[in-house]
């Protein structure tokens, strides 16, 4: 057991070298672009603009963009700039942290049931069923209508948004787990619960990713539409969707009330998908692989 | 019938196909041999005209006179089928699973002929009568997940040959199926050819194929010719050093004795192993022991893999007894059995399934380390045994080849220097070469450390170099178990005979409930006279004493 075999490999071909890990594509890096600029003026803005959002100016009553107010004012005189600012911090935060923490609880309860079946499956798929049976909007409207912490509303968002991630992870994991892989790690004397996290969530990661995108999409648009109603974000705090619940009466004759947050809506979720595909492709191993 | 031309097919920069030229006359079958990556397939999709638009294609393709390269893809499209067809090395992927063989069939006979439904339906029960399927009227009504494999290569023999085409390509037809089966297989072929006179490209792999089916053979090695001839001039007398390597490959003889075997490190009693419907495990005994290896044979479903399940798992059998290094395996401690695990490592078929692809190369072989609480530090020393550079601990397994990825595995099994290694056909997804290599270091793994081996394949000139004793497995049992020289030069059990002369056995047999459960297919049973076949239906033959073979016929014993 020591010296280098005679026989070394040589194979017909040269082995192919380990590439150098792939660049982001065009997309990936306009999107990568795109979040980093809403980003920086998420959180730099409203710190550079001379306006905080319980200002009012009483010279100016729903004007349109001046020079005092790049984004044009409020019935009450607020600067719709530094609004539209904050309001996008909130949404950007909301989408990441619901996302984030939405995916990982479908992970895990995913993958635990799926690979231990049994009890553990029943009971986790019992509270997955339940909590999909339950009518998420209307939950969520009530409870957090009591609440004023932000925080609430993310926790709220993410206890329903997991489920039916959770259902396809446990279907891939009941999969995986008659995979020659997992079964070595198993021969091998792995610990189960250490084969489920170094072998089966890394190995759901394209999955993972790509659901985390959507998710940062759906949490945004599901905190929009329940500050839209009145729910969800409340005053004095701002995100996207109250500013386009505040400006959608006026959006017909002082556009500058609505366009802006319903833009930067936009803009927020065309450059998260656009990351998001580029992030599902790197960890794809197989897209990754040499063809 | 066929011509082709220095024929160069090349994807991006890299030239698959380099100059080859070749012809196939009416009635004749040519066998198109080589490893993976030697173009075989490259070219059989040039015929086709199903290379994909990346690739460029240059030189001349005539059928019959026309020439393909440059005709139009709807000519092409009238061509395939009529004449020219192709026959894949995984008929369930061929099938459309939902709908019925049959239909499918006579399907293939409609789009080509202009013929009412009935016709094409009762062409395709005559098709499925001459390709040797047993009752073709009920067969037809199946399901293509209701065929055995072999059954499901003779219905895709039977659709491409539904219009009398002229060329007929069978790509790998035998590599998914049992010897046994293969046999028919390749007779089933050269009935269908005789029957419609085409000209037949038979691509493969595997010399004995060649040899059995093909008149004259074309040699490839990485997109070139090597060497041409008739069979029996190539296979007598190959002159090209390449050629050599592949006939002695498959001529390989007996393995020397190993030194005598000190004591038993596995013990398997009576083990059983039902599934709900299929008896996959029924009543197996042998026992394993230190220094030796252990052959296991048998048609894929006799239940190999799940004898080897049952071993690595370590549980209570569902009857029976499974003994490793002296404990009982139903009856140890979680504790015990993280230890026993230790000693009883696998490697697995395939290593591109059997490693984490996200992990690097260094964190697999170091998994087992540090499972069992030893420092990984000795990653570098064991890839240096299997033949592996330590550079590569920090690459993926992708950008490694099949056989290094085979080392990789390897290095993974024996890094906590286990007493015994279960081999599941370590070395059938590998290329003829680095299968040998592969074998070399496994050979060389057990000399330096005394390990034992149960080796599960179906190839059996490999098991008969590297085995020193040989069970084989047929419907969940031990059909004969005994000594390599003895069974390769004395198989005592019809089926054993039959699996090593490869003879055509049925592969479309029924379950038996009870007696000997090869008896439909055994072609002893089917000699014997009324008295002594009364035993055969039933009484289950067991393994007696020093004989070794589950018969109740085999010579040495009274009819």
């Amino acid at each position: 057991m020591s010296a280098t075999l005679p026989d070394v490999s040589a194979p017909a071909g040269v082995p192919p070298a380990e590439p150098p890990p792939r660049m982001f594509s065009a997309t990936g890096i306009a999107g990568l672009a795109l979040l980093s600029f809403l980003g920086a003026l998420a959180v730099l803005g409203p710190i550079l603009i001379p306006w905080t959002a319980s200002d009012r100016d009483f010279e100016a009553f729903l004007q349109p963009p001046s020079a005092n107010h790049p984004f044009g004012t409020t019935a009450s005189g607020a600067d719709i700039l530094v609004l539209t600012l904050l309001g996008l911090r909130k949404s950007l935060v909301i989408g990441l942290v619901v996302a984030v923490a939405a995916t990982a609880v479908a992970a895990l309860v995913g993958a635990f049931a799926g690979y231990f079946l049994g009890w553990v499956d029943r009971t986790l798929m019992w509270v997955t069923d339940l909590l999909l049976v339950i009518p998420a909007f209307l939950v969520v409207a009530v409870v957090s209508s009591g609440q004023d912490r932000w925080i609430a509303l993310v926790v709220l968002l993410a206890a329903f948004m997991w489920m039916v991630t959770a259902k396809a992870v446990r279907g891939v994991t009941i999969a995986m787990r008659d995979r020659e892989y997992v079964r070595a790690a198993r021969f091998m004397g792995v610990p189960a619960h250490r084969i489920v996290l170094r072998h089966v969530i890394p190995n759901l990661a394209s999955l993972l990713v790509a659901d985390a995108t959507v998710n940062v999409s759906a949490a945004i648009l599901a905190e929009t539409t329940l500050s839209y109603f009145g729910f969800g974000v409340v005053p004095p705090d701002v995100s996207l969707g109250s500013l386009i619940a505040d400006g959608a009466p006026t959006a017909l004759y002082a556009p500058w009330t609505f366009w802006w947050a319903a833009g930067l809506l936009i803009a927020l979720i065309i450059a998260v998908n656009l990351v998001g595909d580029d992030l599902r492709d790197r960890f794809d191993p197989a897209l990754r692989a040499p063809q | 019938m066929i011509d082709v031309k220095d024929l160069s097919v090349s994807f991006g920069t890299t030239p698959a196909v380099r100059d080859l030229s070749f012809s196939v006359a009416r009635g004749e079958i040519l066998g198109l041999i080589g490893e993976s990556g030697s173009g075989k397939s490259a070219t059989a999709l040039a015929l086709m005209g199903l290379l994909p638009r990346t690739a460029t294609t240059s030189g001349s393709i005539l059928l019959d006179g026309e020439e393909l390269t440059t005709a139009s893809e709807k000519r092409l499209t009238a061509l395939r089928g009529r004449a020219m067809a192709i026959v894949f090395q995984d008929p369930l992927q061929a099938f459309t699973p939902v709908h019925r063989v049959g239909a499918q069939i006579a399907e293939a006979v409609r789009a080509h002929q202009r013929v009412p439904r009935r016709t094409a339906a009762r062409r395709a029960v005559e098709l499925l009568d001459l390709v040797g399927i047993r009752d073709p009227h009920q067969r037809a009504r199946s399901y293509p997940h209701e065929f055995s494999g072999g059954m499901r290569q003779r219905a895709l023999i039977a659709m491409a040959i539904a219009n009398n085409p002229g060329l007929l390509i069978a790509d790998e037809p035998t590599t998914a199926l049992d010897v046994t089966v293969q046999a028919h297989i390749l007779d089933v072929l050269k009935t269908a050819q005789r029957e419609t006179g085409a000209a037949v490209l038979l691509i493969t792999h595997d010399l004995s194929v060649v040899a059995r089916a093909a008149d004259r053979v074309h040699v490839l090695k990485g997109g070139g010719t090597v060497e041409t001839g008739p069979v029996e001039e190539v296979l007598r007398a190959p002159r090209e050093p390449y050629t050599r390597r592949l006939v002695a490959a498959m001529e390989a003889g007996d393995r020397p004795a190993a030194p005598r075997p000190v004591r038993t490190v596995l013990e398997v009693r009576d083990l059983v192993r039902h599934h709900p419907g299929v008896k996959a495990v029924d009543g197996v005994s042998f026992d394993l022991r230190s220094g030796e290896t252990l052959g296991l044979v048998g048609e894929s479903g006799s239940g190999k893999t799940t004898l080897l399940m049952e071993i690595m798992a370590l549980a209570r059998p569902q009857r029976g007894r499974i003994t490793v290094l002296g404990r009982d395996t139903a009856h140890v401690s979680r504790r015990d059995r993280r230890r026993i695990r230790r000693d009883l490592q696998i490697v697995f078929q395939d290593p591109s399934s059997s490693l984490d692809p996200r992990m690097t190369v260094g964190a697999i072989v170091a998994e087992p380390l540090t499972t069992h609480g030893r420092s990984p530090a000795r990653v570098p020393e064991l890839l240096a045994q299997v033949g592996l550079p330590a550079e590569y601990a920090a690459r993926h397994p992708a950008h490694l080849s099949g056989g290094q990825r085979q080392r990789v595995a390897i290095a993974r099994a024996v890094a906590l220097d286990p007493e015994v290694l279960v081999l599941d056909e370590p070395v059938s997804a590998l290329d003829p070469t680095i299968r040998a290599e592969i074998i070399t270091l496994l050979e060389k793994l057990r000399a330096e450390r005394g390990l034992s081996y149960l080796f599960v394949a179906h190839d059996l000139p490999l098991i008969r170099r590297i085995a020193d004793r040989v069970a084989v497995m047929y419907r969940g049992r031990i059909a004969e178990i005994g000594p390599a020289h003895q069974i390769f030069a004395a198989p005592a059990h019809p089926y054993t005979r039959a699996l090593l002369r490869a003879s055509p056995l049925r592969d479309d047999d029924p379950v038996i409930a009870a007696g000997c459960r090869f008896r439909p297919r055994c072609p002893l049973y089917a000699e014997l006279p009324a008295a002594p076949r009364s035993r055969c239906a039933t009484e289950e033959p067991e393994i007696t004493g020093d004989s070794g073979a589950a018969c109740h016929h085999h010579p040495g014993e009274a009819p």
